[in-house]
């Protein structure tokens, strides 16, 4: 609707027919139709295991399909390896970054396609570094090609990716979940850049769970559930409401509402805590049943604070207290015997552990506490009796407690993991992006779930970069802004706006205490 | 000078090393005796420098050792058998390439882990190496072959000079020729290499073959001097080559090489090796030395980073508690 090189009446660029792909067991896509015009934006939405990801790899040549036929141009398109779908013109960029992360960044923009010396065989790096500046010029940003890609931050190296499909010329770039580790600042440059790839005619698919982007940016929106096809719509012709109706196939409603009350007894209390340049002087409490947010921009802190909390990083000046007692981890380990579950940002990396079951992977935080009195062996019947239970209150979706958590769909993984945080039965929770990669209706479930924890008593610190979610289910939300705390929201305070002004201006807003 | 420091750390315990030495032994210095050291850091730089791509691309392989003594075993037999000494040389280093083309398909087209895949070879050319000789030693008398290590062209010795011009090209090669970055790519995120069209398994299967010619010619070498070959050659040969990689600085799960490190650590270890030699030290005591210098550089190593990184990712403390 906003370009005007996109009339219906065009034949689609790309032209996905039919398309069925099978693996053992399981139609991840069944009979699905997509196309996709010159010079527009196509947002792809559909909850996790809709099908979204699988029709991202047949794009990429990364999975064949079983039926159904792609046309690229009116050509038939069949990649046989993703280097056949980079010399079509389709750069799809994975989730999971496909960077090398000791290479440089124009190493990484050019990788296997390197112009070199045909005497000497060297790289010629002075033309990959001025060319890989050239493409950060027309995204509009400024990254030092000779860095190494280590180096950079995630919405750098997210650039990264993008001027390496640039690189390729790809008519057709596609984004798989682009912001899900961006800060709401960098969401919105990455959004400018998907309107300058259009603008330069290129299309760009653009898949994502957050709907105030696919509005943001998109011409037109597929949605996929259970791996078909469910509509095609221009953005004028559709509201949020409705799609998130046909990506989970029932009316939900937009968030959970709060049910704990917090009570007066502090469970956690921060005074002048510093750790080295990364926190200076933070100060904070979190009370029984409450739910307390931190925000800000990506590097402002947040884990930082999570982990001074959790003993994995050492504070160097200030004093925290605990259940009313001095508290000075030395390490997680002590933490956890103090009474704190913590849940990693970082999903996979610090998560999952793929190989084992998912009662494993939920009962391996209080494995000590599961064995035998005499014999001091692992009781099987007590692992599986501590996995029933949280299955049960988290609405685990697994067919039994041996499946492989690998199998499991995001937010049926992120529910094991928050029952391997509450298993030691801590009194307070740390969540760091409880929401990260999890469907709409899981989200919903696991801010269903985190109501309930303080209902019965919990006290929550939640740190999430998902501003409705930060605003939506905390009853206060600290901000910080390098490291320090520049803002405490409560009340009628709790605003959108407040949070990025704390966050990215010089403005303090403190609301007045006691609310 | 604290850049160029970091870079080759090796340089100060090597000097270290030196200064003990050359107060505490009379021998040490001698013109004679520097050449004997440097020599036998050579004969371990040069498949090192192979070792090097191996490790660089986050792989390794046992197979060398074996590979030395079967390398060893073809050339002599072959000069026995009245084959001329190149071509004898060419078989050698074309058996020592066969293995390495074995462990590349092994470990690509049938999935198996280069650890147990390259175990398994070092078994199976050991028993090849032992079957072929039926045991016994291949002697030989050949002045040709005896050049490859005794020779001195311009007036050096012929494994110093091959040492440098590998040690330049292998520089050359990984940092700034487009193979060696996909060695580094491979190493870095195997993945994201295969995403990214680069031919993996021909980049793969190409290092293999690669450390197995390095490990014929080192078979040549030892042939060289010791003017035999039999199926006892070159055993643990393998750990010696990772060793001087490992200590050079090269990270061990890829992405990174040193190949300067790698040739500093050879002469490292051989100057301590000489050294125990000229202190009178048993060869058991050299071993154990050689383990414990091993573990001290990595300790150091692991130390440092971790000071210098700090906390600026998910400290590992976390990911332990966690998990």
């Amino acid at each position: 609707m906003t370009a005007d090189n996109t009339s219906p009446e065009d034949p689609p660029l790309l032209h996905v027919d039919r398309l069925t792909v099978e693996f053992p067991g399981v139609r991840a896509l069944d009979g699905v139709h997509f196309d996709v015009r010159g010079g527009e934006v196509h947002a792809l939405v559909g909850e996790n295991g809709a099908g979204k990801s699988t029709l991202l790899k047949v794009l990429g040549g990364l999975h064949r399909p079983s039926a159904g036929e792609v046309r690229l141009g009116g050509q038939p398109y069949r990649p046989r390896r993703p280097a056949d779908a980079l010399h079509a013109g389709i750069a799809v960029i994975y989730q999971e970054f496909n960077l090398y992360p000791d290479l440089t960044v124009a190493e990484n923009v050019y990788s296997g396609r390197e112009p070199y010396g045909r005497f000497s065989r060297g790289i010629r790096y002075a033309e990959i570094n001025r060319r890989s500046a050239e493409l950060f010029g027309i995204l509009g940003v400024h990254i030092d090609p000779a860095a190494t890609v280590d180096s950079l931050t995630v919405s750098e190296q997210q650039l990264v990716e993008i001027a390496k499909a640039l690189s390729v010329d790809g008519r057709i770039i596609v984004m798989d979940e682009p912001t899900a580790a961006l800060s709401a600042d960098e969401a919105t440059r990455l959004l400018d850049v998907v309107r300058r790839l259009r603008s330069e005619g290129r299309s760009v698919v653009y898949v994502s769970h957050r709907l105030d982007e696919v509005f943001a940016v998109a011409d037109r929106v597929t949605v996929l559930r259970d791996g078909r096809h469910v509509r095609t719509a221009a953005l004028a012709d559709t509201d949020p409401d409705e799609l998130v109706r046909l990506m989970v196939g029932r009316d939900i409603a937009a968030a959970a509402p709060r049910a704990g009350v917090a009570g007066d007894e502090v469970v956690l209390d921060l005074a002048g805590v510093s750790a080295g340049r990364q926190l200076r002087d933070v100060s904070l409490t979190v009370r029984a049943g409450e739910i307390v947010g931190i925000g800000g921009v990506a590097g402002a802190g947040q884990p930082e604070v999570s982990q001074v909390i959790f003993g994995a990083l050492p504070i160097t000046a200030g004093t925290m207290t605990f259940d009313g007692a001095p508290y000075r981890p030395g390490s997680p380990a002590d933490a956890m015997a103090a009474g704190i579950g913590f849940l990693h940002e970082d999903r996979k990396a610090a998560g999952l552990l793929p190989d084992l079951s998912v009662r494993d992977n939920l009962t391996i935080s209080v494995l000590g506490r599961l064995r035998h009195a005499l014999t001091r062996l692992l009781s099987p019947a007590a692992q599986a009796g501590v996995f029933a239970d949280y299955r049960n209150r988290l609405a685990i979706r697994t067919t039994g407690p041996d499946q492989l958590i690998g199998q499991l769909s995001g937010g049926n993984q992120q529910k094991v993991l928050l029952g391997r945080a509450l298993a030691p039965g801590g009194r307070l929770l740390i969540l760091n992006e409880p929401t990260r990669g999890v469907d709409i209706g899981a989200k919903f479930e696991i801010h269903q779930l985190i109501n309930e924890l303080t209902a019965d008593g919990a006290a929550v610190l939640m740190i999430s970069s998902d501003l409705p979610e930060l605003l939506g289910i905390s009853d206060r939300v600290y901000v910080l802004a390098g490291g320090q705390v520049v803002g405490h929201l409560t009340g009628a305070d709790l605003t959108e706006e407040n949070v990025i002004m704390c966050a990215t201006t010089e403005r303090r807003i403190f609301s007045p205490a006691g609310v | 000078m604290s850049a160029a420091l970091r870079k080759a750390p090796l340089v100060v315990p090597l000097l270290l090393v030196v200064l003990f030495l050359a107060l505490r032994t009379d021998s040490f210095l001698s013109g004679g005796n520097i050449e004997n050291v440097l020599v036998n850091a050579a004969i371990v730089a040069v498949p090192g420098l192979a070792m090097t791509f191996c490790l660089a691309m986050g792989e390794f392989d046992l197979s060398v050792g074996s590979t030395v003594s079967l390398a060893a075993v073809v050339c002599c037999s072959a000069i026995i058998d009245g084959v001329p000494v190149l071509l004898a040389m060419l078989l050698a280093l074309l058996a020592g390439a066969l293995i390495g083309l074995v462990n590349g398909m092994v470990v690509t087209k049938l999935g198996v882990t280069p650890f147990i895949a390259t175990l398994a070879t070092l078994v199976i050319v050991r028993g090849l190496a032992l079957a072929y000789t039926d045991g016994h030693d291949q002697i030989v008398s050949s002045p040709a072959l005896k050049y490859l290590v005794g020779g001195r062209p311009l007036g050096v010795p012929m494994p110093i000079l091959l040492a440098v011009l590998a040690t330049a090209l292998a520089w050359w090669s990984i940092n700034r020729t487009r193979f060696g970055r996909w060695v580094c790519a491979v190493g870095s995120n195997r993945e994201a290499a295969r995403v990214s069209g680069l031919p993996v398994d021909r980049i793969r299967i190409a290092i293999y073959v690669l450390v197995g010619t390095a490990g014929g010619f080192w078979g040549l070498l030892i042939a060289s001097q010791l003017q035999k070959g039999n199926g006892q050659l070159g055993l643990g040969f393998e750990l010696d080559a990772i060793t001087v990689v490992v200590l050079g600085g090269t990270a061990l799960l890829g992405g990174r090489a040193s190949v300067l490190g790698t040739v500093l650590a050879a002469v490292l270890i051989e100057t301590i090796r000489n050294g125990l030699n000229l202190l009178n030290t048993p060869p058991a005591y050299q071993r154990i030395s050689v383990g414990l210098l091993l573990i001290a550089a990595l300790a150091l190593l692991g130390l440092r980073r971790r000071v210098t990184a700090g906390p600026a990712t998910v400290p590992a403390a976390v990911k332990e508690a966690v998990v």
